[in-house]
């Protein structure tokens, strides 16, 4: 006979299984970030030097 | 009488790459819905064949464990851990799921998981190495020639001024975000997990498209990631396609919509908000309900309390990071929200009055024959109107949670008494 086979599992020690439901997976794409530039807010501007990022680029 | 798996049940082994000390075990439900169990729980599940008595799958269970488990001990399991979660045949009705923190509503299917798949046979080429180099050696090639441009590159006063600019950059950037979805859909099915629809709903209040890639889970952590950054990655194509569109043209609309998409990526990098950041993070550290940890993870920390079971669970370094993102991410909405109280008086009569200015302009542009600038006003107004409600919509869920909370914390220290 099988010797690990002499302990016995009661209620107790199953109710500690685990069995959870994960969350669903939707993963989503937005169009949220338009409104922060476009619903009015005008003074926004990203501005490059003519030059160009030269520490960058080595120019 | 002779227990038997619900339909449509899978069993699908071990799930890979996950933060908890013990391995979990996958289910997939018939509608889809994954479920994680303990080995001896799915050991169980397996020896559900509809044809072995509760006796038979006891002892075909306690053989398998090394461990005795009564027949009444399976009973047990069946009914109070398997049948409410929709596993067992003819269990009744199962637990409901549990709503879900700042999640995805009024969700509406608009691609089917068929017609994605389709898409994401032929797209999923992409995602070879050679072709995903090719790509981000264009993309880095592309950035620094258009950051060598002479001028202003993103200016808003601009977009604004010209009507017909603004209405294409809101297209190709709702389109964008439909091939954003396409991106996640068609790295799931690169990695082997089958897309689920793509569709619409809100976030929040925002309009928002999204894929349903719940199948991912089945996926090791390599594959969950490169899921989570599939839409970002498509998002640097389109970015590289409009602006060799600019190269070509000289016309800036499409270095506007170019310079969009980077707005859109680092937005999605976002870990604080079910944005792609915040899935990332979850599959970098193994924890797919990161927002359920929350509460357990701050009561954790109160001196004197005993850590939370879902806590202890994790494995010492996921659980540093976990803190770090419960602590940054309550910090930072906490922040948000009284920045967003103590401003809403402003921001709602701000977005009324300019509202009402972008109406008159509709109709007055509409009436005197200038639709593009007519749909520009009106599409601005809408912009506006959306943010301001759901400004209002987040802090009335936000007073809502904190009274139910005062309250439960009330009858709880009552009942004590």
């Amino acid at each position: 006979m099988n010797q690990k086979r002499e302990r016995n599992l009661g209620i107790e020690e199953l109710s500690a299984e685990m069995a959870v439901e994960l969350p669903s997976r939707h993963l989503l794409a937005t169009i949220s970030v338009l409104g922060l530039p476009l619903a009015g807010v005008s003074d926004v501007a990203v501005k490059v030097d003519t030059s160009g990022p030269g520490w960058l680029i080595g120019s | 009488m002779t227990p038997c798996l619900a339909q449509g049940v899978g069993l699908l082994g071990e799930m890979r790459g996950t933060g908890s000390a013990e391995p979990g075990f996958l289910i997939r439900r018939g509608d889809g819905t994954m479920i994680v169990v303990s080995q001896l729980l799915f050991w169980l599940a397996e020896e559900i064949d509809g044809q072995r008595g509760i006796s038979e799958a006891a002892e075909n269970l306690s053989r398998r464990i090394g461990s005795t488990v009564g027949a009444d001990g399976v009973a047990y399991l069946l009914e109070h851990k398997l049948a409410p979660l929709g596993v067992i045949a003819g269990a009744g009705e199962q637990t409901k799921s549990p709503c879900a923190v700042l999640a995805l509503a009024g969700r509406a299917a608009l691609i089917p998981p068929h017609a994605v798949r389709r898409v994401a046979v032929l797209l999923k080429h992409l995602f070879h190495a050679p072709v995903v180099g090719i790509v981000l050696a264009s993309v880095i090639a592309m950035h620094l020639w258009l950051l060598h441009q002479p001028g202003s590159l993103f200016d808003t006063r601009a977009i604004l001024e010209h009507p017909a600019t603004l209405l294409s950059i809101v297209a190709m950037t709702a389109l964008g975000g439909l091939f954003h979805e396409f991106g996640h859909g068609s790295a799931s099915l690169y990695g082997g997990a089958e897309p689920g629809a793509i569709g619409a709903g809100f976030y929040i209040l925002w309009p928002a498209f999204f894929t349903d890639i719940t199948e991912s889970y089945r996926l090791d952590r390599l594959g969950r990631i490169r899921t989570d950054l599939g839409g970002i990655y498509f998002n640097l194509i389109l970015s590289l396609m409009l602006g060799s569109l600019y190269a070509h043209t000289d016309n800036p609309v499409w270095l506007w919509a170019a310079l969009a998409q980077d707005l859109i990526i680092l937005q999605q990098f976002i870990p604080f908000l079910r944005l792609d950041g915040y899935y990332l993070i979850s599959d970098l550290t193994g924890v797919p309900d990161l927002f359920g940890r929350v509460r357990p993870m701050i009561s954790s920390l109160v001196p004197g309390r005993a850590v939370d079971r879902g806590i202890n669970d994790l494995r010492p370094g996921v659980r540093i990071a976990v803190a770090i993102w419960v602590l940054s991410t309550v910090s930072i909405l906490g922040w948000f929200g009284v920045r967003l109280a103590l401003g809403f008086p402003q921001i709602m009569t701000g977005a009324w009055r300019l509202t009402a200015a972008l109406w008159a302009s509709t109709a007055h542009n509409l009436s005197s024959g200038r639709v593009a600038a007519g749909l520009a006003a009106l599409v601005q107004s809408v912009l506006v109107t959306i943010q301001a409600l759901g400004i209002a919509f987040l802090l009335a869920r936000a007073v809502a949670w904190t009274g139910r909370q005062a309250g439960a914390g009330i009858t709880k220290r009552a009942g004590r008494s």
